[in-house]
């Protein structure tokens, strides 16, 4: 066999690298249920990548191939992550320069910056102000129903004769402070943040919605 | 006009030493007349393939990047929502995968080895496995359709998903309908060229001397497995 190209690789190697596959498919599944904090996703995605290297070496005989073939994969996978990489880098770093809100550019700044100076753009409270229960159908209704339907967040009904002006308000403005049993922090905060809440809404429109809250 | 010269170029720099030979493919007329021989031919169309695999590559790396931004932006809805996805399930499909690769590259190792009958039945096998996987992805969709979870505009969760309609989550859904989709629907591609290459072989088209078309079949199919290696993790395992 002159060429290399026509390597027949034996049964035994595959048979090896099949099993390999399948003990790491494995240990993807376990380590996925443990908590290792922020080691879960690079772990995770080491061993996806050290089975697709596997995959490319000997199933598809790259390790025994013409080495033009690994310079072209090299290539592809390279322009890969730098797309990747340009792409995160981007939208990870918008608002670092302090002219936009982090996070990504809402439709209002989007509008606005055509016809307004960049110092400008960023999300004002519309005028008039909204009701309560505008406010609530806007930002609240997803999560909180008012007539005890579970959903994600505890409902509000009667939430008026359980919890006081100054508590409601607390939940409002820093959600995690006061926790209801068998529901998740951190996700309204999250919320609230991905639709500008916090930056949209006048200190009058807290008041009236808190009123509406209080209300039910 | 550049990009041809170029591949010329590359097929002919890395071909070079390459002797013609006498071999059967050329007596049973398969050595198109611009090779010098048909190792020349058979590596020509390798890197063809591979340079084809670069672009799957890419036509998947941008729905990744899609992934990556949305789930760097919303990591707690993406958490949440890929509850409502079955690891087992996943993780069936991606030994069943695994192992219909580990089939096409036994299929490859015996036609080299001019054992045909193996070679067609390891390819039924790989067919077979990417039958099963069609199968269950098959209940996976429909299970998710019946309680609402579509893709983008029409996600409207019912029947005990209530929970789960929370903003961002179409993302979350259009973005695993699509991947999942569009690496399903190359599954059934390379099903319909595995129908093919085994009729060949059973037609007698394939030995020892000439299985190009085995081995390109079979790089496809590799590469399918390997999206879904990433896929697995990064949509079932959050």
């Amino acid at each position: 066999m002159a060429h290399g190209s026509h390597h027949i690789i034996p049964v035994r190697t595959l048979s090896i690298v099949f099993g390999a596959l399948v003990a790491l498919t494995f240990i993807t599944v376990i380590t996925s249920r443990l908590d290792l904090g922020p080691l879960n996703v690079p772990l995770a995605l080491a061993i996806a990548g050290f089975k697709a290297i596997v995959v490319a070496a000997v199933f598809m005989a790259l390790k025994y191939d013409n080495p033009v073939n690994m310079v072209v994969v090299s290539l592809g996978v390279t322009f890969a992550v730098i797309f990747m990489a340009i792409t995160l880098s981007d939208t990870a770093l918008r608002g670092a320069l302090g002219i936009l809100p982090s996070g990504h550019i809402p439709f209002e700044v989007e509008t606005a910056a055509h016809s307004e100076p960049a110092e400008e753009a960023v999300p004002v409270a519309p005028s008039p102000p909204r009701t309560g229960q505008e406010l609530y159908d806007t930002y609240c209704g997803t999560c909180h129903s008012l007539d005890g339907t579970v959903l994600p967040g505890p409902t509000f009904q009667g939430l008026g004769s359980l919890r006081t002006r100054e508590e409601i308000m607390q939940s409002v403005l820093d959600p995690d402070t006061i926790l209801v049993e068998g529901f998740p922090g951190l996700l309204m905060l999250s919320m609230l943040n991905a639709l500008n809440f916090y930056t949209s809404t006048s200190d009058e429109e807290l008041e009236a919605l808190v009123t509406f809250i209080q209300a039910q | 006009m550049t990009f041809t010269w170029l591949m010329t170029s590359l097929a002919d720099a890395t071909q070079y030493r390459a002797q013609p030979s006498p071999r059967m493919s050329e007596s049973s007329g398969t050595l198109k007349h611009y090779f010098v021989s048909s190792e020349q031919q058979f590596d020509a169309a390798k890197m063809g393939m591979w340079l084809f695999l670069v672009t799957e590559v890419l036509l998947f790396s941008g729905m990744f990047v899609a992934y990556a931004v949305y789930r760097a932006w919303y990591p707690e809805v993406f958490a949440l929502s890929s509850e409502l996805l079955d690891w087992r399930l996943g993780g069936l499909n991606t030994l069943v995968l695994l192992a219909s690769s580990f089939t096409v590259a036994l299929s490859i190792h015996f036609i080299q080895k001019n054992e045909k009958e193996k070679t067609v039945v390891l390819l039924l096998l790989t067919l077979l496995c990417a039958a099963a996987f069609m199968v269950v992805k098959y209940f996976e969709y429909t299970g998710k359709w019946s309680h609402g979870i579509f893709p983008g505009a029409g996600f409207a969760p019912h029947d005990g998903y209530e929970a789960y309609n929370i903003a961002y989550a179409p993302q979350f859904f259009s973005i695993y309908f699509v991947m999942t989709g569009i690496h399903g629907v190359h599954v059934l591609v390379g099903m319909g060229i595995f129908v093919w290459i085994v009729s060949r072989v059973v037609r007698g088209h394939f030995s020892a001397a000439y299985y190009t078309p085995v081995e390109l079949a079979g790089l496809y199919w590799h590469l399918v497995d390997i999206i879904w290696i990433f896929l697995f993790p990064l949509l079932y395992l959050i």
